[in-house]
Order: C-alpha cells, then sequence, then structure tokens
C-alpha cells in the first residue's frame, strides 16, 4: 500500500484542481453550484480524514470516563467499526443528558456540556469557513 | 424540466387542462436559485375565464427521485400560496400539476415578479429600512387568520407548538442515523427554558433572505412555503435569525428596536412574548423543520437509500448549525441567570 501523499493531501489536490481548473471551464449554473459545494466538502473531508479515527477514539475515551463505563473500550480502528462505538458512547451520553436534566442536576450537566464543546470544538476544525453555496 | 426544447409544449397541455386557450409559450429558461426544487421562467400568454393575460411566469418542480433534498407537497405549496397572497406581498399561484402526469414531475406555475434577490439589493441599497419592512412582512405572514388556510397545514398535534417542536428535537436525535447528543442537550434544554406562549399562525418554516426579494418599491417580498405550517410565529424570527448567521446580514439585528417594536404593533404581542432573549430562543428552537427533513435524508443517504452531493453537503453543514445552537443556549443561560442584560 502506498500511503503517500496521504488521502487529505490528496483530496485537497483535488478540490484545487476542480476549483483552479474545472470550475473556470464551466458555464452552467447549476453545474457551478454543485462544483462549488463538492469544492468545500472535498476541503472538509480531507481535514476529517486525517484524523477522524483518533478523534472519535479519544472522544469514546472521554464519555466512557465521565460515565463511569467500563468494558466500553475501541476494540479495533476499522472506521465502521469506530464509527458504530462512537455512535453507541454518543447514545450513552445523550441518555445521560436526559437524566441529569431530569433531575436537574446541574453539576451533571456542566461536566456533560464540557464533552459536547469538545465534540463542537473538533467539528469547527473540519468545517472551517462555511458558505452555503447554491442559497440566494 | 431542464429541457427547453419540450417543456413549452407540456406547459401548454397544463394550461389547457386548467381551461385557457389561445395559448403561446416562448422563452423557457432554467433558473438557478431553487434550492430544493427545479424551476424555470418562461413568457406566456392566454385566455382564461374570458381574459386574456401574458406575462412572465415561474415552473416550480420536484426534481427527479431521488435527488430532493427535502421532500415537500406541491399541492399543498400550491394551496397555501393561494391561501396567503392575498395577505402577503408573495407571486400568486396560478396552476398546478399535482401528480406531474403532464409536466413530468409534480409542478406548479407562479407569476414572475420583477423583484431583486436580497443580498444583491442590500449591497446597492443599505440595509436600513430593511428591518421595519420584515417587521411588515413577518407580522403580516403570522396575523393571517387561521380559519384562512387551508386544512392540509399541520397543526400541533399536542396542541401546543413548542411542545411539539421540542418532540421533534428529540425524535429527530432518535430517527438519525447515528446518536446525536447535541441535539438531545439542545431538546432538554429547550424544554427547561420555556417562553410565554402566543396564538398560534401560519409559520413559513424557511423565513430568510434567501426567500425573499425587494420589489421596485424598496418592499420585501416572501416565497417558497413548501415547508408552511401551523406553529408558533416566532419560530420564523428564531429561524431567520438562525439563517443570518450563516448568511449575513441579520436585519433584526440592523435595529432590533424597530423591528421588534413595528412587530409587537403588527402582531399585538407584548414585550414578555417577543423580546431579544425570546428570540434566541426560538433561534434554536425554529430551526428543528428544516434539520430534521436534512437529517432525514442523510440518514437515507447513509443507508444507501438516496445519493446526492446536496445531501451530503447539507448534512455536512448542521455542524455549523451545532455550534451555534449551543452557543445560544450559553448566551440565553447567562441573560437568565441574571450574569448580563
Amino acid at each position: 500500500m502506498l500511503t503517500q501523499p496521504t488521502t487529505d493531501k490528496i483530496l485537497l489536490a483535488i478540490a484545487d484542481d476542480l476549483n483552479a481548473i474545472v470550475l473556470p471551464a464551466v458555464a452552467d449554473e447549476q453545474a457551478k453550484v454543485l462544483l462549488g459545494q463538492i469544492d468545500q466538502l472535498l476541503r472538509r473531508l480531507s481535514r476529517r480524514s486525517a484524523t477522524e479515527i483518533a478523534w472519535m477514539v479519544e472522544e469514546i475515551h472521554a464519555i466512557n470516563e465521565t460515565l463511569g463505563r467500563k468494558g466500553k473500550g475501541v476494540t479495533n480502528l476499522l472506521l465502521a467499526d469506530v464509527a458504530e462505538q462512537y455512535s453507541e458512547a454518543s447514545g450513552a451520553l445523550g441518555d445521560a443528558i436526559d437524566e441529569a436534566f431530569a433531575n436537574n442536576d446541574e453539576a451533571m450537566i456542566g461536566k456533560l456540556k464540557n464533552l459536547l464543546s469538545l465534540r463542537i470544538e473538533k467539528e469547527q476544525e473540519i468545517l472551517g469557513q462555511l458558505d452555503l453555496v447554491g442559497r440566494g | 424540466m431542464q429541457d427547453p426544447s419540450v417543456m413549452p409544449e407540456k406547459i401548454v397541455a397544463l394550461l389547457e387542462a386548467n381551461g385557457a386557450s389561445d395559448i403561446t409559450v416562448s422563452g423557457y429558461e432554467p433558473m438557478t436559485g431553487g434550492y430544493s426544487r427545479l424551476m424555470a421562467r418562461f413568457e406566456a400568454s392566454f385566455t382564461i375565464g374570458g381574459n386574456q393575460e401574458s406575462g412572465s411566469y415561474v415552473l416550480r418542480g420536484d426534481p427527479p427521485e431521488g435527488q430532493a433534498i427535502i421532500e415537500t407537497n406541491r399541492s399543498q405549496e400550491f394551496a397555501v400560496i393561494q391561501a396567503v397572497s392575498p395577505f402577503l406581498n408573495t407571486p400568486a399561484a396560478r396552476f398546478l400539476d399535482a401528480d406531474g402526469a403532464i409536466i413530468g414531475t409534480p409542478a406548479l406555475i407562479i407569476d414572475f415578479t420583477e423583484a431583486e434577490s436580497t443580498l444583491p439589493w442590500i449591497e446597492k441599497n443599505g440595509a436600513s429600512a430593511l428591518p421595519l419592512k420584515l417587521a411588515e412582512l413577518s407580522g403580516a405572514m403570522h396575523t393571517i387568520p387561521v380559519e384562512k388556510l387551508p386544512d392540509v397545514l399541520t397543526k400541533p398535534v399536542s396542541g401546543d407548538p413548542l411542545t411539539d417542536q421540542i418532540l421533534m428535537w428529540k425524535q429527530t436525535a432518535i430517527n438519525h442515523v447515528e446518536h446525536l447528543p447535541i441535539f438531545r442537550y439542545v431538546a432538554a434544554w429547550l424544554d427547561a427554558n420555556r417562553p410565554p406562549s402566543v396564538p398560534v399562525s401560519l409559520v413559513h418554516h424557511d423565513f430568510s433572505t434567501a426567500n425573499m426579494m425587494v420589489d421596485g418599491n424598496g418592499d420585501l417580498v416572501v416565497i417558497d412555503f413548501e415547508l408552511a405550517t401551523i406553529g408558533d410565529p416566532r419560530e420564523d424570527l428564531g429561524y431567520f435569525k438562525a439563517y443570518a448567521q450563516a448568511a449575513p446580514p441579520d436585519l433584526i439585528d440592523e435595529n432590533p428596536e424597530i423591528f421588534l417594536n413595528r412587530y409587537r404593533e403588527v402582531t399585538g404581542f407584548t414585550e414578555e412574548q417577543v423580546n431579544p432573549v425570546v428570540m434566541t430562543y426560538f433561534l434554536v428552537l425554529g430551526v428543528i423543520g428544516v434539520v430534521s427533513q436534512i437529517s432525514n435524508s442523510g440518514s437515507a443517504m447513509a443507508r444507501g437509500e438516496t445519493s446526492s452531493t446536496g445531501i451530503a453537503f447539507n448534512l455536512d453543514n448542521l455542524l455549523f448549525g451545532q455550534a451555534a445552537w449551543m452557543t445560544a443556549t450559553e448566551a440565553l443561560e447567562k441573560v437568565l441567570d441574571g450574569e448580563v442584560k
């Protein structure tokens, strides 16, 4: 397997070529909108592909630690399996949020909110600059 | 709908089916800007009900199956536009092909309005006149008598629009293809911090500068009622602010006092019912109608039931929303706790 250039770099190169070479050659307005969306998606996917497994694993650990969950660690690093475990941990986090609000447990709400803030920080790194391509 | 060589004939057939005669259709040209539906502009002249008409019209139809970013109903949209156009500055709905038997996809024809998209208009003319115009437009929309609206419009199932909207937040989190703890936090927070109620009204549900234009008189024109329901009118104000965060300017923030005073005057709502804090509450609550549609499409794509760049793009944009909602709840908490005024 050739690992270099890494996936994130290749995706970025595709986005740059679409933007610099393909877009100027396109006259159709709908195709331009689509290219604009593809450009943004590729740049986000580039950032995401470089780090997403590590981020998910890190967040699963943080959720398990905060909720005191034992034996729920990541068992392998296949993307689909990590994503499934990430969703499972997110579900447990959601249950804990409902319970904390139902009990008016402000200390717990604060702790859980910190976990969400960490998630949002990472999401913002992936998102970059937002441009609602195609909306007036 | 994208083929100008066949569409004029289909439009003629639709007009004939609706009782028009002496029909000519020309200048058919696909338009951009129809985010969720396909759109095209054309010129037509015809006789209907003994009256001769000619002018520009817009055909608005569903994209091919599996490519729609959101699923909505053209018959409902047609009925809503017909009901609201006597009360609002919006192009009239003229003809409907409910099942797409003639046009090839469910579609409606509306009058074309000689108006400019809002953002380019603001670049040229500035935004200072628009907070008042926005208050009048939204006030007019939110005071249309509910009994004048089509029965087909969704009403709050629980009898309380806030309860319904909060439930939709919870259901969206549950139905999505993966767990969404931020959605559950937002739902729980909204439930714990409800504002005083107001009477239900028409809610546009995609009330933003993207669905507005400015006409020759400098008045705002509102379009695109495909997501309309009956609910809490403040959902539209919140949605407007949420959209403006992603696509500035925020015409309410341009002059909140002028906007709020005029909006309260038109609607009769009190300061307790509509104020900056309540609008921020609805900034979060009001986006769930569109967000749940995006979530549904994204889940369908994840399951392999559909696929498009637009769906992936919109789903990804929810990341921006998640940050905005959490920021809004934090800001509101500080106000509610008396830390800031």
